[in-house]
């Protein structure tokens, strides 16, 4: 069937509303990708106090706590302080250890300064993960309790990540590198009955070669067309239903994808253990909804650790001590020696526009989700045609 | 240095004055009621043609090579009679139009005398750098003054031109400077700037006949949108172009050329009003998807639509209304909604035939050029069908229109454009010129502003019917094969080649002429490499109107303060 039959296929059905048993297949393009904090306090500013971290954000370097070390002397940090020297100040900062070892790379050489405030209130977004409703979890702001997301527990307070969905200083900056063609995450999910209602929904995310284009408005361009990445590092194929336009997980899963990432060196991987999603279709054809998961918070760690500089300096997060904070907040995966937690519990707020979805040699659009390993997924793809799909 | 360009300047001015003189050096006695071959001296001026900014940019690529940087203003072009090719004979150029186009031609030529450019343009060393070298100058003058000027230089500019960097050398010590600033002068020269056609006589059909260079000319701009070659200049200055075997021959040469790509595209670049890109926007806020990338991969999509068929394939014209083959790049796909299977820049796409689209009326270039900003439009798109294709002028609208019903907002304001117009008909003003336009245009209201397909507009069902005085057809693919086979289709066609290749509107006695062409055109299947040989090895494509009549003299007046002042 020709990609535009199926396309209007889709259009009917959806226009119609009606249930109906028919192949059909959809396709996205993510717009925007970013951990799912949510900010209480004044509008446009993620400094002040609210009700989710009461003592406002870390936003004030407190470095002579983080410089000062057995070999280092009181001058030489009041050096570092002073800022006409700043530019030593981040050559020598990460240099901290008991032998001058790099704390970021072996952040527990370094004390745990603390510095960090963890939210304190009990609203947040994500998935009941463990499907407990404990103390400790949060509850949805539209009333589903037991979310867990410890990852936004820890992290929240910290300045880059509040504010409004969508308008955090981080999530806009990361979400600008990804639409500056950083990476591009594309979505398919097809089905046998109605797009709207479907309770045998195939749902795949792929990373595509091609970068995001952008219209005139800054936003990310529909109905553009996406070679897939053969690899299946950022490659999963998922389960779902759909009812009433809502997409769902129907048991939790590993959901693999293109990370969110402000350069390349940084992993690609984004890895959720007992994975959750939930994305509500609207009427303009776009999507978004949040994923969630297990993700292991060393990781999440050094994903953060790794370009540490200006998360010191400028944003008062003293890199050992979220190490730690990490740590005490890790929820999940506890080591069957030492019974400490290796994971920790997050959500992701995910939206994505409609787009066409191609097999890697670009010959074919991908119709029903499978995996892209080789370049050589041709061959695949014409079996397909040849078969009429 | 900065005088002697400036000198130059007036120099180029004064060349322009001088040549205007001679275009009214024309004259013809004719007794009342005698039809007589008009009386033309050999060499008058009896045609001027400003070059269109890619007429320019063409021909220095080709004088001088692709590399050369062209930067600055040009003229704005004019449209009369629906081509740019007609305006171009009727365009002057202003002051500071001449200003703009010195300091282009400054630039131009810098780069060709530069360290690094003359070893690759100038062909001899002077024997000393600081001094003149009126033989190599001569050398390089000749050289770039027949390509420039399209014909061979008279003994006496090429003198003038000697003297002139000789001066400029003398005063800079800088051989390369007297080139620069002399080279200059040629490349803004009215010689270069217009497209000067001059008589060779009156021929056989009583009107004046080109010479042979200003025939290579026309053979050359028509064909490749270029200056003639070393080839035709040659075939030129043997006057193998006033003979028919000649003439056959280069035609042939020319129409075989990949470069007729070229001269294919410029016409029909022109013809499809492709200029307008320059000046069109689009609601943003209603069509994020409209770019600057958009415009311009949606006119080569057309022009390569076009080429591809009448070129390539060798295909009937007619088919342009009607074929689901196109071109498609990345860009593109997204606005038509179609998944784009390549990595190339532009890949060849078939439209579905579930897809409403067939031809060139039902691709962006077209659909989005004749429409509003922010709303389609059936009556821009019906009058340009009328004007472009049918060559049917369509007046503009009454200067005390009332447009709200059409254009309104408010609760009043009906939901489709058909209703809107609806409304707008019982102003008996408008409806005469509505009647012609609305029905072809309404046919393509399933493309919104941008040319992307809907099926509803404010939620309403969108009415593609139309009736032609009593021919009924639907939609687009039903303009298209009204298009298709309306007999005015391949006329006008032909009447837009025609007045191309000679850069005027018809007059009178040209209808004849183009009735004839059509004929063979249709004869021939409708195939315009064909065609465009016949219509280049007739009498009449390098034929020139006869020229006005000359007016009674006027009676002598005093002259006034300023021209006493101005004489002196």
């Amino acid at each position: 069937m020709r990609r535009s039959a199926w396309l209007a296929l889709g259009a009917l059905l959806f226009a119609s509303g009606e249930a109906n048993a028919a192949p059909w297949s959809r396709s996205y393009v993510v717009d925007w990708l970013e951990p799912a904090f949510l900010h209480d306090g004044p509008e446009n500013d993620n400094i002040a106090a609210g009700k989710d971290c009461p003592a406002g954000t870390a936003n004030r370097p407190e470095m002579a706590k983080s410089l000062k070390t057995p070999w280092r002397t009181e001058d030489q940090v009041k050096y570092y302080l002073d800022a006409e020297n700043a530019a030593d100040l981040k050559r020598v900062l990460r240099f901290r250890g008991p032998n001058f070892e790099d704390v970021w790379a072996n952040p527990t050489l370094a004390p745990d300064l603390g510095g960090l405030p963890a939210v304190s209130w009990n609203t947040g977004e994500g998935f009941n993960l463990d499907g407990k409703v404990k103390p400790t979890d949060f509850t949805s702001p539209d009333g589903v309790k037991g979310i867990d997301n410890n990852y936004y527990r820890a992290a929240g307070c910290w300045v880059s990540y509040r504010g409004a969905p969508m308008r955090s200083q981080r999530g806009v900056g990361i979400n600008g590198y990804m639409r500056d063609g950083l990476y591009t995450i594309v979505i398919v999910m097809s089905g046998n009955k109605d797009p709207m209602n479907d309770d045998d929904v195939t749902l795949a995310f792929y990373q595509s070669k091609d970068k995001l284009q952008k219209d005139a408005n800054g936003q990310v361009a529909r109905d553009v067309s996406f070679a897939i990445k053969p690899t299946t590092r950022t490659q999963s194929i998922v389960k779902v239903r759909i009812a009433n336009g809502v997409v769902e997980t129907r048991m939790p899963q590993e959901i693999r994808l293109r990370d969110e990432a402000w350069n390349s060196s940084i992993p690609d991987q984004l890895k959720l253990d007992q994975g959750q999603l939930r994305l509500e279709i609207k009427e303009d054809g776009t999507f978004s909804g949040f994923l969630g998961g297990y993700r292991p918070w060393k990781l999440m760690y050094k994903r953060q650790a790794v370009p540490a500089r200006d998360t010191e300096t400028l944003q008062g997060i003293d890199m050992p001590s979220f190490y730690y904070q990490l740590e005490r907040y890790a929820d999940g995966d506890p080591d069957p020696v030492t019974g400490k937690n290796r994971q920790i519990s997050t959500a992701y707020r995910i939206r994505a526009v409609p787009a066409f979805v191609l097999t890697p040699d670009y010959r074919e659009v991908v119709q029903v989700p499978r995996v892209f390993d080789t370049e050589a997924a041709t061959q695949v793809a014409g079996a397909e045609r040849s078969q009429g799909k | 240095m900065i005088g002697s360009k400036t000198s130059g300047l007036l120099l180029a001015a004064a060349a322009l004055g001088a040549m205007a003189l001679g275009a009214g050096n024309v004259s013809g006695q004719t007794r009342p009621g005698e039809k007589a071959p008009v009386a033309v001296p050999a060499g008058s001026i009896v045609g001027l043609r400003r070059l269109t900014e890619g007429e320019f940019r063409r021909s220095i690529a080709d004088i001088f090579g692709p590399e050369i940087k062209i930067s600055g203003r040009f003229e704005p072009e004019v449209r009369r009679d629906g081509l740019i090719a007609i305006g171009s004979g009727q365009a002057a150029i202003s002051s500071s139009g001449m200003e703009q186009y010195y300091a282009i031609a400054s630039g131009i030529s810098e780069q060709v005398t530069s360290a690094t450019g003359r070893k690759n343009y100038i062909s001899c060393t002077p024997a000393n750098p600081k001094a003149s070298d009126d033989a190599c100058a001569s050398k390089v003058f000749s050289k770039y003054g027949r390509l420039l000027y399209r014909r061979p230089l008279t003994a006496p500019e090429l003198a003038g031109l000697v003297t002139t960097a000789r001066k400029a050398t003398t005063q800079a010590k800088d051989f390369y400077v007297g080139l620069d600033e002399t080279l200059t002068s040629m490349v803004a020269s009215p010689y270069f700037l217009f497209r000067i056609e001059r008589a060779a006589g009156v021929g056989a059909n009583g009107q004046p006949t080109l010479d042979d260079y200003s025939r290579a000319s026309r053979l050359s701009f028509m064909f490749w949108d270029a200056p003639p070659d070393e080839e035709l200049l040659t075939a030129a200055s043997k006057g193998e172009l006033s003979t028919q075997a000649g003439l056959a021959k280069q035609v042939d040469r020319l129409a075989a050329s990949p470069r007729l790509t070229d001269g294919v595209n410029a016409f029909f670049d022109d013809m499809l009003q492709m200029d307008l890109f320059k000046t069109q926007t689009k609601d943003a806020t209603k069509y994020p998807k409209y770019s600057g990338v958009v415009a311009e991969e949606s006119r080569q999509q057309t022009l390569k639509t076009i080429t591809t068929l009448l070129l390539e394939k060798n295909g009937d014209y007619r088919d342009i209304f009607t074929t689901p083959d196109t071109f498609m790049t990345r860009t593109l796909a997204m606005v038509y909604k179609a998944p784009y299977t390549s990595n190339a820049a532009w890949a060849p796409y078939s439209f579905p035939s579930d897809s409403g689209r067939s031809g060139v009326l039902t691709q962006i270039s077209f659909l989005s050029l004749f429409a509003h900003p922010a709303q389609s439009s059936p009556t821009k798109r019906g009058a340009a069908l009328n004007e472009i294709f049918f060559c049917q002028p369509v007046p503009p609208p009454p200067a005390d229109v009332d447009f709200s019903a059409v254009n309104g907002a408010g609760p009043d304001r009906q939901k489709t454009a058909r209703l809107r117009l609806e409304q707008h008909r019982t102003n008996p003003s408008c409806a005469a010129c509505h009647k012609i336009m609305d029905p072809l245009g309404l046919t393509l209201e399933k493309f919104d502003t941008l040319g992307q397909s809907r099926e509803t507009e404010d939620g309403q069902p969108i009415d593609v019917s139309s009736d032609m005085a009593g021919t009924k057809f639907t939609g687009a693919t039903g303009l298209g094969k009204v298009m298709h086979d309306a007999p005015q289709v391949p006329s006008c066609l032909v009447r837009n080649l025609y007045s191309t290749g000679v850069g005027r509107a018809p007059l009178s006695a040209d209808y004849k002429v183009i009735d004839g062409l059509t004929k063979t055109f249709v004869d021939g299947n409708y195939r315009v490499p064909a065609f465009l040989k016949t219509m280049a090895t007739s009498e009449a494509f390098f034929s020139a109107p006869p020229p006005p009549k000359p007016k009674a003299a006027a009676p002598a007046a005093p002259a006034s303060t300023a021209q006493k002042e101005t004489r002196q």
